[in-house]
């Protein structure tokens, strides 16, 4: 195996005192798509504009091709961008934008104009050259900044948020778009955003960052099931987290116990810890027994699911039902249970 | 990256050549103090003459002192050329002057020779011109009042607000007015007399002409001048009129003196010895100045104030003109005068 | 390595601006020869060569050690000769205390040093290496440095000088207490109050009397259906373009005691003619109508960020025109009224030309420093000591400005088209808003109508009769037998001002959009104090920075009274401000993401800055160079120490003749000035912002000004 296209080596950066990578190590194979994802400030965008050069790191090494590129800047690293504003030059039309970059790098003028011609109908703008960006769509001038980033063939290609300026149905066309261009042309591209399920819809591996640290990395399903902390579990779709006391049970393993339900753990007695549960995972039931009793306080129906807000002795629990015919009404009293397999003990972190 | 660094140092580059260039070209450099239109006219006619351009600035002759004082480390002026004598024989004095005697010497009046020979030759009296002052005919005329023909006269309740005479801290026609008066009445007699007229003058102005201007305008009544600066208003169509007071009155020797370490001296001297020819000082009555030249072979205007027909004091230019008493009569003016109102 | 060829090249050169007696030319030579000014230089050069800073050897301590040792070597040849400010005497020995200023040779090693020094800065790591970020702050600095600290450092010594007696407190006493600064007899027996409280007085009326025909003019122009109001816009500009006291000459041709208004009244109404015009009353009329304008611009860009939706919110809870106008829009553009308040008081309290001409004994600050430096006593340090009063007064203002409407900004603008119709005022206010616009228009156009009449009248108040005596008087041009002579009044001056004023405008306009340019992009060490000191000359006044200079640059170190250097170098530290503002602003509308668009995409700073930058800077990169322009030429206070008789100044040569009374001549001549000022302004217009594109995804913070 050849080696990773990007790797970070506890790279650390800092604003002045404020630290907001605090030394973090990951490494990108080639041909991979990863998203770093994380709510605002958690130093994703910090990270990827490590990988681009603009932000030179306060400590650590940055490898790209196996090159340490650490103090080299922006314009002498092997790297495209893909901006959140696509940033495309306004002065400058479709043809002349995309260009660009091969004229800074001494291309000569037609070469490059025939080249980003091509690149324009790769991504399925021809015709489009002579037109300023404000004079297509928002969705166009997405692509016009994807194939400007694409005719550089840089060894990563970098994504900040390319999809938060678009509304919602165009979103998930453009996401496609973007991953199918990846596995076709065999692209390596980091992609920061901090929408979980554009990152787990879109990735082959994704990072979660949180306060300058990554928190948890892995392909989205695993991140889904197996969260290391209650908040990956948060942050990867919508979670139900109880805290609780394991304790030591009869036959030696230790367990928890949730309204008189009994969880096994792996964790020794007597340790505080959160119960993570999945909505989905929750089920409503009529028998009585080995079940949580609690209320329906607000009922929403979505169409595919209904989604109850139910208030219970262990607090309230968000509860999804999937194929339900209709929705039970507000105030109803219900019975819960949990399929222990799918609840996820972990222990509580001391930062909260 | 060396794109930038060409620019940067291009600019440095002009920057250093804009200074040391400064100096190449063989002009003739000119603070003048007397009238705007006879410094042009000058100037002008010399570049005529010779084919050597002059960069000529006006300025008030304390300013021009000022000036001379304050660029004596690193002269920019060749010549300067007017302004109140007792300035010039100040600057003789402190050293900032050049001495030179011209060949034309030959040619000038008595007081023309005698301001070169107090200092060493190092200023020449080029004009003369008696202090007085001119009033507004038609605003006489309209008021009904009589004309003041004396200093005394200016006392008068009538005038109030109507006079107009510069500060003697920035005008030399004023500084000539308040050592004529010590001069004249005695120092404590004089500075009663003037604290006496304070009440009649609305402004000390800055310029020594500004008050006969604005008599000329009709914006004051009196303002109190050197005839000749009367003179120009009238021949130039305003009611103003001349008055040169009975009661005795001083005059000026307007100079002219060569800076020493100027940058062009042997440029500066030629323009030295053409401004005392004949030809050079008739230029004076075309454009308008009527003082009166100090070359024997020009004749004053008609207009021009007679020095024999009018009383003149014996103006003590060495005493008045020296650094000493300018301050000493210029600081009790300051305390006595002009703070109190 | 480049710099250090420079050096190289230098060395050949001769080392000071005049060559020494009895001492070798070149540094080199110098040098060899031992000389102790010259040879720490050579030093520093070969230790730099040495640890291969041109090669980029060695690590970063040791290249931060270089970059002082190349700013010590700059340092210390400016510093070696410069400090006791004696003038060179040839007759002397050439020591380390008595050498002449510097010339190409020393000048060019100074430059190559500077450029060393933020070559091994850039190796650092400052600014993330980047070299032309490096060069661009060291130029920046080396300029602030040298032009607007030194000089201020300058007057400060001459405050503190010791008087006769040998004490410093006395003659920091002497210069300034008195009662002629800070007297307050006015208040008990109509006698005369101190120059201090004149100008703050003075400056707080105008300020207040500004700012309201501003927002008069503001609300009619942007809230009313007023016809004329185009016109009026372009009125409204008229006085920019005009030398400020213009306004004040044309103000004694009509109120003056033989003004043609006062005759009018005189004849008509058999009103007394007075005097009235002359005193503070006149020079606080002469300097609102100067300044709305100014006031004007800055309210009316408030004016139109405030978005319709917050009016129409009001409205739709009830309130009513004027109570939306008060409790609404009237807190929202009191940051703009603010500001345009402060400014006007800055700018009056700078103006030379109006209490000159108006004033009559009423004496300003301005005017105080003018009368110390040409009066016959010339005393340079109560000069000074004026100057630090008034310097100390403009900077705190300005320092209430930055730091108290910094976070003040209620702009209401968002990224989004807000949409929406500005509500119509209240009738009431309607008709004030009119009625108050309209006095200024009518003043204003009466006061420029006098002006081109009064250029082609005989003698304006007594002789109305056409004649064009006063132009030819000015540019008049005749053939002698060494050729053409450019025999009218006029010329010297005119092609001095254009010249110099040509040269300085670009220079003006590009240091300052760099300076914004590093600001608005680049992060490094003491990037606020940077700023503050970036913008603090626009708090200077015109007549201190000339005091300051005059003070600064007659002896060596660098010797540049009497040239045309001293009027550039004045014009570009003063009127950089104005282009790091118009820079900051235009920065704040570019997003970022733009110039790291083009970095990402291989670009070095030089191409981002031409292909991407500059095309969207137009708009800002001429208003630059047009104020630059403009208030170069009309500029008074500034000029009126530096200027000499090779290098005289436009408008110290009007103000020569207004002191002269000489009306006509000098209203010709700024007739002439004014159109010209129009018309290259309108072309500078034209050329610099040909290009016309729709902007799309930059940011809209609407920052005003």
């Amino acid at each position: 195996m050849s080696d990773p296209a990007l790797v970070f080596d506890s790279v650390g950066k800092s604003f002045g005192s404020y630290e907001a990578v605090k030394g973090i190590s990951f490494a990108l194979e080639r041909h991979e798509l990863v998203s770093l994802l994380g709510p605002s400030g958690c130093g994703k965008t910090t990270t990827l504009r490590l990988v681009a050069g603009l932000e030179m790191p306060t400590r650590g090494r940055i490898l790209l091709d196996g090159a340490d590129v650490s103090t080299l800047s922006a314009s002498q690293r092997d790297i495209a961008m893909v901006f959140q504003s696509y940033a495309l030059f306004p002065h400058m039309n479709v043809v002349d934008n995309v260009a660009y970059g091969l004229i800074a790098q001494r291309t000569g003028k037609r070469e490059a104009h025939e080249r980003a011609r091509a690149q324009l109908e790769l991504v399925g703008l021809a015709g489009y050259e002579k037109r300023l960006p404000s004079e297509i769509s928002g969705g166009q001038q997405q692509r016009v900044a994807v194939a400007r980033a694409l005719v550089l063939e840089p060894a990563v290609l970098l994504f900040d948020e390319p999809l938060s300026n678009l509304d919602a149905k165009l979103r998930r066309q453009v996401r496609e778009d973007i991953r199918d261009l990846q596995q076709r042309l065999g692209l390596t591209v980091l992609y920061v955003t901090h929408d979980q399920s554009e990152a787990m819809a879109i990735s082959d591996r994704v990072i979660i960052m949180k306060a300058g640290r990554i928190e948890q990395s892995g392909p989205p399903s695993s991140l889904y099931n197996e969260p290391a902390s209650a908040f990956v579990a948060d942050f990867m779709g919508d979670a139900n987290v109880i805290e609780a006391t394991t304790i030591a049970g009869p036959d030696g393993q230790s367990r928890v116990v949730l309204d008189g339900l009994p969880l096994g753990t792996e964790l020794p007695a007597g340790m505080t810890v959160d119960v993570m549960l999945r909505p989905e995972h929750l089920r409503i039931t009529d028998a009585a027994r080995e079940a949580i009793g609690g209320t329906i306080r607000r009922a929403s129906y979505l169409g595919a699911q209904c989604e109850y807000r139910v208030e219970t002795s262990l607090g309230p629990l968000l509860l999804i039902e999937q194929g339900a015919q209709r929705l039970r009404s507000e105030g109803e009293s219900i019975a819960i249970t949990i399929d222990p397999h799918h609840a996820r003990i972990i222990e509580r972190e001391r930062d909260g | 990256m060396i794109g930038t660094k060409h620019l940067i140092f291009a600019t440095a580059v002009s920057a250093i050549a804009l200074t040391s260039g400064a100096a190449s070209a063989q002009n003739l450099v000119m603070y003048c103090s007397v009238q705007q239109s006879w410094c042009e006219a000058t100037a002008a006619a010399f570049t005529k003459e010779t084919g050597i351009r002059v960069a000529m600035q006006r300025k008030d002759t304390g300013a021009a002192l000022a000036q001379i004082r304050a660029e004596s480390a690193n002269p920019q002026a060749d010549v300067w050329w007017g302004g109140s004598g007792d300035a010039h024989i100040q600057a003789a004095s402190d050293g900032l002057t050049q001495e030179y005697k011209s060949p034309n010497v030959s040619e000038l009046r008595d007081w023309a020779v005698e301001q070169g020979e107090t200092t060493g030759y190092k200023t020449i009296g080029i004009y003369s011109g008696v202090l007085g002052w001119g009033y507004n005919t038609e605003f006489f005329e309209r008021e009904g009042l009589d004309p003041p023909l004396a200093w005394s006269d200016l006392e008068k309740a009538d005038y109030e607000g109507e006079i107009q005479v510069a500060n003697p801290n920035t005008s030399g026609t004023a500084y000539t007015a308040l050592a004529t008066l010590v001069q004249l009445y005695g120092e404590d007699e004089a500075f009663d007399y003037l604290k006496r007229i304070d009440g009649n003058i609305s402004e000390y102005t800055q310029s020594g002409t500004a008050g006969i201007r604005a008599a000329a305008l009709g914006e004051t009544g009196i303002g109190i001048a050197f005839l000749h600066d009367v003179i120009q208003q009238a021949a130039a169509g305003f009611p103003v009129k001349a008055v040169a007071p009975s009661d005795g009155t001083g005059y000026e020797i307007g100079s002219m003196s060569l800076i020493k370490d100027g940058p062009n001296p042997d440029v500066a001297k030629t323009f030295y010895d053409w401004a005392l020819t004949a030809e050079a000082q008739g230029l004076a009555l075309d454009a308008g100045a009527y003082q009166i030249q100090a070359n024997k072979n020009v004749e004053p205007a008609p207009e021009a104030p007679k020095l024999d027909e009018t009383k003149l004091i014996d103006y003590d230019f060495a005493k008045y003109g020296s650094a000493e008493t300018r301050s000493h009569l210029l600081k009790r003016w300051d305390n006595e005068i002009a703070s109190q109102r | 390595m480049f710099w250090l060829v420079v050096a190289a090249a230098a060395s050949v050169l001769p080392w000071y601006a005049v060559a020494p007696a009895n001492a070798a030319s070149s540094g080199l030579l110098l040098a060899l020869g031992g000389s102790v000014a010259v040879l720490p230089v050579y030093a520093v050069l070969l230790a730099l060569a040495g640890i291969g800073v041109g090669g980029g050897g060695g690590g970063r301590a040791a290249q931060r050690l270089a970059a002082l040792a190349s700013f010590a070597g700059a340092v210390w040849i400016l510093v070696s000769s410069g400090l006791q400010g004696t003038p060179y005497d040839p007759a002397l020995a050439l020591t380390l205390s008595n050498q002449p200023a510097v010339g190409w040779g020393a000048g060019l090693t100074v430059v190559a040093l500077l450029g060393l020094g933020a070559t091994a800065l850039a190796r650092a790591g400052m600014m993330d290496g980047d070299r032309f970020g490096a060069h661009l702050l060291v130029l920046v600095c080396a300029i602030l440095a040298l032009f607007v600290l030194f000089p201020l450092a300058q007057i400060l010594e001459a405050v503190s000088r010791p008087d006769e007696t040998g004490s410093v407190l006395a003659g920091l006493a002497g210069r300034l207490g008195g009662r002629e600064i800070w007297g307050l007899t006015c208040l008990v027996d109509g006698g005369r109050c101190g120059m201090v409280w004149n100008s703050v007085g003075l400056g707080t009326a105008v300020g207040l009397s500004a700012t309201l025909l501003g927002l008069g003019a503001s609300l009619f122009i942007v809230r009313t259906n007023a016809p004329m109001r185009g016109p009026l816009r372009l009125v409204t500009l008229l006085p920019l373009v005009t030398p400020p006291f213009v306004v004040g000459l044309a103000l004694i041709l009509l109120f003056g005691r033989s003004g043609s208004v006062t005759l009018f009244m005189y004849d008509v109404f058999d009103i007394r003619p007075s005097r009235w015009i002359y005193g503070p009353q006149g020079v606080w009329l002469a300097q609102t109508l100067g300044l709305t304008p100014l006031a004007f611009m800055v309210i009316h860009a408030t004016l139109v960020s405030v978005s319709p939706s917050v009016e129409e919110a009001a409205q739709t809870l009830r309130a009513g025109r004027w109570y939306t106008f008060r409790t609404v829009t009237l807190p929202l553009i009191r940051p703009g009224l603010a500001n345009a308040f402060l400014l006007c008081f800055i700018e009056s309290l700078a103006d030379l030309g109006n209490p000159l001409i108006l004033g009559g004994g009423f004496r300003v600050l301005a005017s105080g420093i003018y009368f110390k430096i040409v009066g016959a006593q010339a005393d340079l340090g109560e000069a000074a000591g004026l100057g630090l009063i008034l310097l100390a007064i403009s900077l705190t203002v300005f320092l209430l400005q930055t730091v108290w409407l910094r976070g003040a900004s209620f702009v209401t603008v968002t990224g989004k088209g807000d949409g929406g119709k500005f509500g119509e005022l209240a009738p009431s206010l309607k008709l004030l808003v009119g009625g108050v616009t309209l006095i200024w228009g009518v003043l204003i156009v009466t006061v420029y109508g006098t002006v081109i009449a009064g250029s082609f009248a005989q003698i304006w108040g007594r002789d109305y009769s056409f004649t064009l005596t006063h132009y030819l008087d000015a540019f008049d041009v005749i053939s002698g037998p060494h050729g053409l002579v450019w025999s009218g009044g006029a010329w010297n001056f005119f092609f001095t001002t254009m010249w110099i004023a040509a040269v300085a405008a670009p220079l003006t306009a590009a240091l300052g959009l760099l300076t914004a340019y590093l600001i608005a992009r680049r992060r490094f060490v003491g990037r606020g104090v940077f700023e503050f000191a970036a913008m603090m000359s626009f708090a200077m006044p015109g007549t201190v920075i000339g005091l300051a200079y005059v003070l600064s640059f007659n002896a060596p170190p660098i010797e540049i009274t009497g040239t045309a250097v001293i009027l550039i170098v004045a014009f570009i530290s003063r009127n950089m401000p104005i282009g790091v503002r118009v820079g900051l602003a235009q920065f704040s509308q570019i997003d970022p993401s733009l110039d790291e668009a083009s970095t990402t995409l291989g670009a070095r700073p030089g191409m981002t800055l031409r292909r991407v930058l500059y095309p969207l800077m137009k708009p800002a990169v001429a208003t630059a160079v047009i104020y630059a322009f403009v208030s170069s030429v009309t500029t008074l206070s500034q000029v009126i120490f530096l200027v000499s008789p090779r290098y005289d100044w436009a408008t110290t040569y009007i103000i020569g003749l207004v002191e002269n009374t000489n009306y006509g001549r000098a209203i010709a001549y700024s007739v002439v000035l004014i159109v010209l000022l129009i018309v290259i302004v309108a072309l500078l217009q034209l050329i610099l912002t040909r290009t016309e594109f729709r902007r799309v995804n930059t940011k809209s913070t609407g920052e005003t000004q």
